[in-house]
């Protein structure tokens, strides 16, 4: 079958427009889930009375529902409940005239939270009970512990799924246009509308997922080369 | 490590994905032979399109436009019509590349389809689409350049669906007072009646049948805001089969079915069964 | 301003239950020859050969890469043609579900491959020291000392994947393959829309349920490889 090779051209063009969206959006949601995921691995481990069992709930209803429904639930349901309140209220604040992009980062950020939180649990397992012991011996408290000696050998083994996490991420992050955030995938698709070009669209959303992605791997790899040095002595 | 068991494993998953592409639940060898007279005519259709075309509770293929291709089937022994329920996705580049001879989806006639398919001269059904707003604005919206006037904020619609086009036209011929076109990839359920209704946006562009079924009808989910809802239809549009650009022939012999269902009154029956009354009278000739 | 009704909800959940096999086929079929295949990686990636390294390295790269649906119209109107092309069979229409089940199989090898090898890394290099001293051979080390002790970080992050690939429905239902959530549409659409959100619930439900019986395997086989670990946050007796 032939391709259409100018709007080959023309829509990658396009759809480069939108990397920055997609960028932003992944970049964002992440920096945003770091203290919720740190903070919520903590508490499974601990198995903290009350807040452990919620958070485990709440990381099952995250996790285990499709992105779909957790898309709706933001996108329609929340600024509906919003709108409502603030009508009670007679405020003339219009939830309506919100970015979506700003719906398109919390539910990210909530989805991304949730997963993280399951690598760095992951990760902090795997670092020697004798590590935290030495820790207390030397004075230091559980968060400086915590922070200057557990989190780090933790993150040196989170790296590869921290990767994977983040190229997961950003894959997802097509599922925005659900919400009209015109993201890489969603250009695409628009051009392809105007004459049925869609192998095209598709090739052209290929090429550019694939070239991001491949720089965000590399980030990742050269920071696994980096941790992966032994320290001195 | 797991190396003594990786060639077998190799083997295993070759083989299986060998023999489910070539798993003959769809006469693969007879799809484009011309075997002893009788022709396999694949007609792919979307699932999801009440009540054009879907799929009923058993899995099987329903819908008037299904209905009409039974009846074409009859009429043509030649042709072994098979259904093949599949995506919006699939149909649109399977037709093309030549996979389905025709794809069902209840489409409407825009340039570009008409560019990459072959349309017949008789279309199939006919919908009736329009818009709803909220029946406090019922005097100042009376058609769609009002609307575009009042403030034209409409519900997002899908760029691939032809409702997008209308939309885009209609935008090209009125230059000065334009609806705000927002694309976006649509959910399957009617949040944009709720969405007219808490004034997040102005107007829905709506399927007649649609509004009647959910609105007007007293089991309808949206009924109890019936008052609060108006409609005002904008057009009534045919839909057409996409035929593959080879099969002239066949969109020959549609055509002539089609002519002889509406001669013999077989058509109008079918379209009580589905709509409820004969869609194609609000189609002008 | 929203008509629902949590009636609508109960009757929902039993229409898509008959579709849980579809989704479970699909899950399972890729689980298993993504696990395989990734495995299979993972020690290409691990191995002395640099030919295998960087093959491995490209395919997990690449597909990783990859959008779902793009390699999934990849895999679906790639496959056939090669085929065609080299055997001369036709493929039929239908076994879309083994198209799902191939492309889920490899986006999730390459996912599975990241996993074996950080878990691989993540057992301490004196373990494989000890066992040499032992006497152990290499295969013996792998079932025996490092599977083991890797599978406790492992598993987490597999339960994770895994219920990440449960949620792939969308995608079967762009080639037209009706499972659990492609079922959830249709069903709206036969409402003509109505009852969308309750439709939606339900569906979530369900999956939430199918994801709990995920997690709790998961916190089982946990429970029993981390027996005896002492790692910082596990050791019930010292802390509060």
């Amino acid at each position: 079958m032939e391709l259409n090779l100018p709007f080959l051209e023309k829509t990658f063009f396009l759809a480069l427009r939108g990397v920055p969206v997609s960028l932003e959006i992944t970049v964002l949601s992440l920096l945003f889930a770091v203290i919720p995921a740190y903070y919520m691995a903590l508490a499974r481990l601990y198995r903290v009375r009350i807040v452990s069992p919620v958070i485990s709930v709440f990381i099952s209803l995250v996790r285990g529902t499709p992105m779909v429904v957790q898309i709706l639930i933001v996108y329609s349901l929340l600024p509906s409940l919003i709108n409502g309140i603030a009508a009670a209220a007679g405020s003339s604040f219009n939830v309506f005239n919100a970015h979506p992009v700003l719906y398109a980062v919390i539910v990210f950020t909530i989805h991304s939270s949730v997963v993280l939180s399951e690598v760095l649990r992951a990760s902090i397992t795997t670092v020697d009970r004798g590590q935290l012991d030495a820790a207390y011996a030397l004075g230091m408290t559980r968060s400086q512990a915590f922070r200057l000696v557990i989190m780090p050998q933790a993150l040196r083994e989170a790296v590869p799924n921290l990767g994977t996490l983040t190229v997961d991420l950003f894959k997802e992050t097509s599922l925005s246009f659900l919400m009209t955030v015109q993201d890489i995938t969603a250009i695409a698709k628009i051009e392809a509308s105007y004459g049925y070009n869609y192998i095209e669209a598709y090739i052209d959303i290929f090429i550019i997922y694939l070239a991001v992605c491949s720089l965000v791997q590399l980030v990742f790899y050269a920071a696994e080369k980096i941790m992966s040095k032994k320290p001195v002595g | 490590m797991k190396f003594k068991t990786t060639p077998v494993v190799l083997a295993a998953l070759l083989l299986v994905t060998a023999a489910g592409c070539s798993r003959k639940n769809g006469t693969p060898a007879a799809a484009s032979k011309e075997a002893a007279g009788r022709r396999t005519i694949y007609v792919a259709h979307t699932q999801t399109y009440v009540p054009y075309v879907f799929v009923d509770d058993a899995g099987k293929s329903d819908g008037f436009e299904v209905a009409v291709w039974k009846e074409i089937a009859a009429m043509y022994p030649q042709y072994d019509i098979q259904f093949v329920p599949t995506s919006d996705d699939d149909l649109l580049i399977g037709v093309q590349t030549g996979k389905y001879a025709v794809g069902v989806k209840g489409a409407w006639s825009t340039d570009e389809r008409r560019a990459k398919y072959l349309f017949p001269q008789n279309y199939l059904a006919a919908s009736v689409i329009g818009l709803t707003f909220r029946t406090e604005n019922a005097d100042k919206i009376r058609d769609l350049e009002s609307f575009a006037q009042f403030s034209g904020k409409l519900v997002p619609i899908s760029p691939q669906s032809a409702q997008y086009s209308i939309i885009t036209d209609f935008n090209k011929a009125h230059p000065g007072t334009q609806i705000k076109l927002v694309p976006s990839d649509v959910f399957n359920i009617p949040e944009s009646y709720t969405w007219v209704l808490e004034k997040r946006y102005d107007g829905f562009f709506d399927l007649q049948v649609a509004y009647k079924r959910n609105v007007l009808a007293p089991d309808g989910a949206y009924h109890q805001f019936a008052d609060k809802l108006s409609y005002v239809v904008y057009k009534a549009i045919p839909t057409w089969p996409l035929f593959n650009k080879n099969e002239t022939q066949l969109a020959a012999d549609y055509d002539a079915a089609v002519t002889a269902l509406h001669a013999n009154g077989k058509y109008t029956e079918l379209a009580e069964k589905y709509f409820g009354e004969d869609v194609s009278k609000y189609v002008q000739k | 301003m929203r008509p629902f009704d949590f009636s609508y909800i109960l009757r929902y959940v039993c229409a898509l239950v008959p579709f849980i096999g579809r989704t479970l086929q699909v899950t399972v079929l890729s689980v298993v020859c993504g696990t395989v295949l990734g495995a299979l990686l993972a020690w290409a990636r691990l191995s002395r050969f640099r030919p295998a390294r960087a093959l491995s390295a490209v395919y997990v790269h690449v597909i990783r890469c990859t959008p779902s649906i793009v390699l999934l119209f990849i895999v679906y109107y790639g496959v056939p043609k090669l085929l065609e092309l080299a055997v001369g069979i036709r493929a039929g229409y239908n076994g879309k579900l083994l198209y799902v089940a191939v492309t889920l199989s490899l986006l999730f090898a390459a996912s599975m491959c990241e996993l074996f090898r950080s878990a691989y890394g993540a057992v301490d290099t004196g373990q494989k020291d000890a066992a040499f001293c032992c006497g152990f051979t290499p295969f013996q080390t792998a079932v025996l000392i490092i599977i083991p002790q890797a599978a406790a970080a492992a598993v987490p992050v597999f339960c994770n994947e895994v219920i990440a690939l449960l949620k792939q429905g969308a995608l079967a239902f762009t080639i037209g393959y009706i499972d659990l959530m492609g079922q959830t549409d249709v069903i709206i659409a036969r409402n003509y829309g109505a009852h969308g959100l309750e439709t939606y619930i339900a569906l979530a439900l369900i999956y939430w349920l199918l994801s709990l019986a995920v997690g709790a395997a998961s916190a089982a086989f946990e429970r029993r490889t981390l027996r005896g670990k002492s790692v910082p946050g596990r050791n019930d007796s010292e802390w509060n």
